[in-house]
Order: C-alpha cells, then sequence, then structure tokens
C-alpha cells in the first residue's frame, strides 16, 4: 500500500510536469504583433494611381469637441511612420500629389492606445481639419473590420476615395489596415516594430500594385 | 537511491495487474499523434497527458470499467498571413487542445492464466475538447462536448505481486457538433496496473 502511494504521488508529479493546458506562451514582445488588412473588392485599385498623404498622425484619445484639434503623434516618430507608407506606395506605382482634393485616393494614418475603440465610428471628427469638406463621416463600403477593440497600441492605415462621397456625406474607405501590438519597450522599438507591420500591411495586400 | 528512481521509474511506466483480482487499477502515460481535424489544427504529437483506468473483471477473460484521461496538443505555428475572404491577417499563432475524456470499456482478455494476455476493447463516453488559437493579443477559442467512441487494443505483462505492465493503442474519436469538426487522435500508452 506504501508503494502504491508513493507510485500514486509520483504520478501526480508527472502530470503537474508533463501536462499543462498552455505549455507554451509568446516569449518576445513583437509575437504579440498582429497585421490585419481589408479591402473592398469592388474598388479598381488599377485605376486610382494617385495618393495624398497628411503630415501628421493622428493619436485617437476620443471625442473631440467641435473644433478642437487632434492629438498628433510626436513628428520625430510620426515622421517615420509616414515616410514607410510613402515609401511602400511610391514602391507600389503609386504616384504622391499634394493637393487632397485631387487625389485619386487619401492616405490617413493614426494611432490608437485606448480600449474599446471603435474604428468606423471615430474618424468622422478626426479628420475635418484636415479636409474642405470637413464634417463628413466615413464609413466602409459593404464590410467592416472584424474587430472594434484595442486594448493596447494600433497603429491604423486607411485609404479613402474623396471624389466618391455618399449622399450621406460619407467618404467611402476602400482599404483598411491595423497593426496592433504591446506598447512596451522603447520608442524606437516600437517604432521599429511599426515600419515592419506597415511593410507586411503592403506585402499582404498585392492588389494594390499599379 | 532505489527509493528514488523507483517511482521515477513507475511514471515512466512500471508495471502490474493479476490475473485473479476482481479490481484492476490503471495509471497511464499515452502519446498521442493527432488525426482528422485536429491534426490539421495541431500536427505535433502530444507528450503532454495522463489516463485513469479501472476495470472489473466480470469473468476470467472479460472486464468492463471505465478510462478517464487528458491530453493536450500544441503547436507554435511561426509568422504566416492567413486569408479570409478580402480579409488577411498576418502573426504569429500558438494553437492548443486540450483533450479531457471519459469513457465507459468493455474489454475482450485473451491467454487466460497466462503472464502475457492480449486484449481488445470499446467503450463509449464524452469527450470535451478546448481548442483555443492565441494570434497577437486575441484568442479564439471552442470548446464542445463530443460523443466519444474508443476502440483499444493492447498486451499486459504479468510481473509479480499482483502487478502488471500494460502496452495498449487507444484510439479516440469525438463525434462532429454544431461547434467543432470530429476531434480525433491515436494514443500508445504504457500503464502501470495494480489489484485490490
Amino acid at each position: 500500500m506504501r508503494n502504491q502511494k508513493t507510485l500514486l504521488g509520483s504520478l501526480l508529479v508527472a502530470s503537474a510536469l508533463f501536462s499543462g493546458c498552455y505549455p507554451e506562451v509568446p516569449d518576445y514582445i513583437d509575437e504579440y504583433d498582429m497585421t490585419y488588412t481589408d479591402h473592398s473588392p469592388s474598388f479598381d485599385f488599377q485605376a486610382a494611381n494617385t495618393y495624398a498623404l497628411p503630415d501628421s498622425v493622428v493619436i485617437v484619445t476620443g471625442n473631440l469637441a467641435n473644433g478642437e484639434l487632434p492629438e498628433m503623434v510626436a513628428p520625430a516618430y510620426g515622421d517615420q511612420i509616414l515616410g514607410r507608407i510613402r515609401s511602400n506606395l511610391n514602391a507600389l506605382g503609386w504616384t504622391e500629389v499634394d493637393n487632397p482634393a485631387v487625389a485619386d485616393v487619401v492616405v490617413l494614418a493614426s494611432a490608437v492606445k485606448t480600449e474599446n475603440v471603435d474604428v468606423y465610428y471615430s474618424y468622422g471628427g478626426y479628420y475635418g481639419w484636415y479636409y474642405p469638406y470637413g464634417g463628413y463621416g466615413w464609413y466602409y463600403p459593404g464590410y467592416y473590420p472584424t474587430y472594434t477593440s484595442y486594448t493596447t497600441g494600433s497603429l491604423i492605415i486607411q485609404m479613402n476615395v474623396p471624389s466618391d462621397v455618399s449622399p450621406t456625406q460619407n467618404v467611402p474607405v476602400v482599404w483598411l489596415s491595423v497593426f496592433n501590438g504591446l506598447l512596451e519597450g522603447s520608442n524606437a522599438s516600437i517604432i521599429t516594430r511599426a515600419n515592419t507591420g506597415i511593410d507586411q500591411a503592403f506585402k499582404q495586400s498585392p492588389y494594390l500594385q499599379q | 537511491m532505489l527509493r528514488t528512481i523507483l517511482p521515477l521509474s513507475l511514471l515512466l511506466g512500471a508495471p502490474m495487474i493479476a490475473s485473479a483480482q476482481q479490481n484492476i487499477y490503471m495509471l497511464e502515460y499515452p502519446i498521442s499523434i493527432a488525426t482528422g481535424d485536429l491534426h490539421d489544427f495541431i500536427n505535433n504529437p502530444s507528450f503532454r497527458g495522463f489516463n485513469f483506468g479501472y476495470r472489473n473483471m466480470v469473468d476470467v477473460n472479460r472486464a468492463v470499467g471505465i478510462d478517464i484521461g487528458w491530453q493536450t496538443f500544441f503547436e507554435k505555428k511561426e509568422l504566416a498571413t492567413y486569408y479570409d475572404g478580402t480579409a488577411a491577417l498576418t502573426g504569429v499563432q500558438y494553437r492548443y487542445t486540450n483533450a479531457f475524456t471519459a469513457s465507459l470499456q468493455v474489454d475482450q482478455v485473451f491467454c487466460d492464466g497466462k503472464d502475457i494476455r492480449p486484449f481488445i476493447g470499446i467503450g463509449a463516453g464524452t469527450a470535451y475538447f478546448r481548442r483555443t488559437l492565441d494570434m497577437g493579443l486575441y484568442r479564439l477559442e471552442k470548446d464542445p462536448w463530443q460523443f466519444l467512441v474508443q476502440p483499444e487494443a493492447g498486451v499486459s505483462l504479468y510481473l509479480a505481486n499482483g502487478n502488471a505492465l500494460i502496452l495498449s493503442g487507444n484510439y479516440y474519436w469525438g463525434f462532429e457538433t454544431k461547434q467543432l469538426d470530429a476531434q480525433s487522435y491515436m494514443a500508445l500508452s504504457i500503464a502501470f496496473a495494480f489489484g485490490d
């Protein structure tokens, strides 16, 4: 009987050692990084070849009062993000123009570091400062992001068609990218990871090639 | 030293069973290989598991009892892109499936009175599969209960003092549910058996 108790005890220890519901979890921060893209299947990306890019990355912090300007990512980091977006678009054959009113698409970048931010409803007011048609909302033409909240940090890039304003004053978003990850480490390392995410977003969107 | 080594050797499968005993208890270490849909999800073999079994010898050649088991499957998928319609998602995936099984078993045992006794059996019961997919900061989880069928075949090797070593192969087949396709895996096990 004593031997049997020893055996049982040993087996319990063994089961604890060899068994585990979740035997491994990510070891490095970048293993939590994820890049999501989606696009409108009805939009002809080959028919559009010029883009406009704002000179700042907006920080989405919540609803803004009428006329209030949004907070921006510091230029030291925002410029790197915008530069990466620009180089990817140029490499795909797109041509940048200064005037968003004549661009085929407008590419907007924003950063989120709060929870429960709904992408669809968050943009109407944020870019009012940038466009002459301020006050327009934004909508997704027939599809929506699969998730709507962000528990840590996200860099969101969207491609809009300013010439295709709907009767309800919405501007379609024809391409969307969300890079999501932990906001841990130095700013430089976060920017490096964000750049990797930007590259990946364009890499997994071959239909953007001109 | 022997007292230390002995329990460790038992962990890896040491042995017992008694041909004349009514009640037999089995402590089993299985190594499992996923099949079917489970294999599509995780194709690594699992070395993490543990089973407990009980049999009552209703006559010299037939036993009935229960099997209870736990097996954990795991696979890390390196950075890759997954597509769903117009959407694409890139990241590192951690995939887990935990299988908890319980079944009533009936075994036919051959070669009464011999030290080596082959057996075959069949059982039915239930299995709880917890399938977890971690990607980035998000987790997708399905955890159905499925009807379980468990055929088995093996051989018991009588040792001494009513103890035996049992080597067996088991197939676990959980039937498809609305939530998840049929989950199945094959286990090769070594068990330590003893009677009262």
